[in-house]
């Protein structure tokens, strides 16, 4: 048995160049910002020539980017727990057997923001939410946020949900529990790692989001990418690689977060068996 | 005694295709039913009905006379076993069998649920495994679980479908057995839904027999297999001969019956019911097991016939007997008292107790 796994295992040498060339490419950019942040010269050099902390001291003394940091957070947390209450209960309708043809349907519709080229997105949000007076506002951002995170939740939750056998559904009903008590014990705690997933997606897609925030974000409301948009228009200062560095660790962290929990609990759940 | 629950011209369409057609029927209480059918006959169908996880497109279910046919599941109060069992697998065994005792309002103390969740998989001779999560059972003992679930809140009627599918063949039988047990130990009205008739005939007061959405028969379990009301059912449950027959005559209470062959031997049938039609498609029914065989019975004699194949089945030996050339008649008998052995190409008399033939269309 071992013998003829590892005849299997023995991969071509250039299997292993392709993939170590596309691992380059997708994360050498990213990882290039890191040492320059840590640079000391006025300009961003590669590699730095002497290394310093000024431009994190940088962002931390600046009222401007810590109120910016601020307000991503706040409406990333907003964007989450509303994307999450829509997306789900959305994805629990979709899913349901009682509709068979109009949830697909319905569930392309739910998936345009994320299908249509961002621009567009932005360029109609900018325009309706200026005849409602949205532009600017807290409301606004998280409206606007949540809208982009829907399709990622709905795509996550829905196909967890095909996954839960719905005679467990049937056999809570039948044993005394109404729809809300069903769902609430049996399929929500069944589906709960993809939950715990979108939740964290929507939280980044809010965290992350640039190009509608550039249209619909006020200088009171600006979020981190759109200040860094508005300040690479008039400088390209090396304070800009250390907020590129601090959202990069901020992203991982939650992603760590993620993984942490899993572990975690996949070690519970061996302990038990 | 009343009917504890009736089912009266229920039916349901899905779009074109009608499901369950205008089916009727009452069930005592303690009584055992079980509604028998190929697939696709609708046996599911009516049974998730009765639970309400299908609404009907007419008609009407009652139980204890109270109209239960738009109720929601959950204010049934019934029991039901699913085919999968369809634990929660996210809980602990106490915990899937505590859940209808958490869901009743007003509620129940929890000492008071703890006793009844251990009263009950005791009776399951499940205790010791309270802790344990479903998929770290077997699959009998989910089984078990399954039914202790659905028995602990004392339904006035428990609903399987199907329960012992996913069991091997032994297990099958003894969980039989063990749910005939408990049935009639707390005496509980039970609508079981099987396609296996051994199942149904070990298991049964009565056995509705469903095909295309309608019961073809609904009778006790012996009266079914002794006297099938059509081929269908003579087919479906157990094994049968049909001989395709005209009819020839009639002598007293008895019909002369011509096979429809080149030679056409004459068979005679007790005459039971209405004058069948002449022109509806006739046969001659009788079970294999019912059918002795030996050399020269002299005036028992009922059938000539030549011995086209001997198939040993361990418990008994079959013969496939070769009728006019043209039919196959098959014969069973017990390997016990097996005195004459016949062989291929022997030509042997067939008998049988008459009131064990039929004439059905």
């Amino acid at each position: 048995m071992r013998t003829r796994i590892s005849r299997f295992d023995r991969r071509p040498v250039w299997l292993y160049i392709v993939c170590g060339l596309v691992l380059f490419f997708l994360i050498m950019p990213v990882l290039i910002i890191i040492p320059m942040s840590f640079g000391g010269s006025d300009f961003l050099e590669f590699p730095p020539s002497s290394f310093s902390l000024r431009w994190y001291r940088d962002f931390f003394s600046n009222p401007k980017w810590l109120n910016a940091a601020w307000n991503s957070l706040r409406i990333a947390v907003c964007t989450m727990v509303l994307a999450c209450t829509l997306g789900i209960s959305a994805a629990l309708g979709i899913t349901s057997k009682t509709m068979k043809k109009g949830g697909k349907v319905f569930n392309v519709i739910l998936l345009l923001p994320m299908i249509l080229p961002s621009i567009i997105v932005a360029i109609s949000m900018y325009m309706v939410y200026g005849q409602w007076k949205l532009i600017g506002t807290y409301t606004g951002m998280v409206l606007a946020h949540t809208c982009l995170a829907i399709p990622m939740v709905v795509t996550l939750t829905a196909a967890s949900l095909y996954g839960v056998d719905s005679n467990l559904y049937d056999a809570a009903r039948s044993l005394g529990a109404t729809h809300f008590t069903a769902v609430r014990k049996i399929v929500l705690p069944l589906i709960r790692p993809a939950i715990l997933t979108s939740m964290l997606f929507a939280f980044v897609t809010s965290f992350d989001e640039s190009v509608v925030s550039v249209f619909i974000a006020r200088r009171n409301t600006a979020t981190l990418p759109k200040l860094m948009f508005d300040s690479l228009k008039y400088e390209v200062s090396p304070a800009i690689s250390a907020i590129s560095s601090l959202l990069i660790f901020a992203t991982l962290a939650v992603f760590c977060l993620r993984f942490v929990i899993n572990a975690k609990k996949e070690a519970a759940h061996e302990k038990v068996h | 005694m009343d009917a504890m629950l009736v089912l009266d011209g229920l039916t349901k369409k899905y779009q074109e295709v009608v499901a369950v057609k205008d089916l009727s029927l009452e069930l005592h209480e303690g009584e055992f039913l079980t509604i028998l059918g190929p697939s696709g006959s609708g046996k599911t169908t009516t049974l998730k009905m009765v639970a309400g996880l299908e609404t009907p497109t007419s008609g009407m279910i009652s139980v204890n006379e109270r109209d239960i046919t738009f109720l929601p599941p959950n204010e049934r109060g019934l029991g039901m076993v699913f085919q999968n069992y369809a634990l929660f697998p996210h809980m602990r065994i106490k915990d899937n069998v505590a859940f209808p005792l958490h869901m009743k309002k007003p509620r129940l103390p929890e000492a008071e649920i703890g006793r009844m969740v251990a009263e009950i998989l005791q009776l399951v001779q499940l205790d010791g495994y309270q802790d344990r999560y479903p998929s770290q059972l077997s699959g009998g003992q989910q089984q078990r679980v399954a039914l202790a679930r659905a028995l602990v809140f004392h339904p006035p009627i428990v609903l399987m479908d199907e329960p012992l599918g996913a069991l091997d063949k032994k297990l099958r039988s003894a969980m039989q057995l063990e749910i005939k047990r408990i049935q009639q130990k707390l005496n509980i009205t039970t609508i079981y839904v099987t396609h296996d008739q051994e199942e149904a005939l070990t298991l049964s007061d009565r056995i509705a027999i469903m095909r295309d959405g309608e019961i073809a028969q609904l009778d006790t379990a012996k009266n079914i297999y002794e006297h099938p009301n059509s081929s269908f059912i003579a087919d479906f449950i157990g094994e049968s001969n049909f001989v395709p027959v005209e009819i020839a005559g009639q002598e007293g209470e008895e019909l002369i019956l011509r096979i429809k062959s080149e030679q056409g031997s004459l068979i005679r049938c007790p005459r039971r019911g209405a004058q069948p039609k002449p022109t509806d498609d006739l046969k001659f029914v009788i079970r294999p097991e019912k059918v002795a065989i030996g050399r020269d019975l002299g005036p028992e004699a009922k059938l000539r016939g030549q011995v086209a194949q001997v198939i040993y089945l361990g418990e008994t030996v079959k013969y496939i007997i070769s009728i006019d050339g043209s039919y196959h008649f098959s014969a069973k008998e017990q390997t016990m008292d097996i005195r004459s052995h016949f062989s291929v190409g022997d030509l042997i008399d067939l008998t049988w107790n008459s009131e064990n033939s039929q004439l059905l269309s």
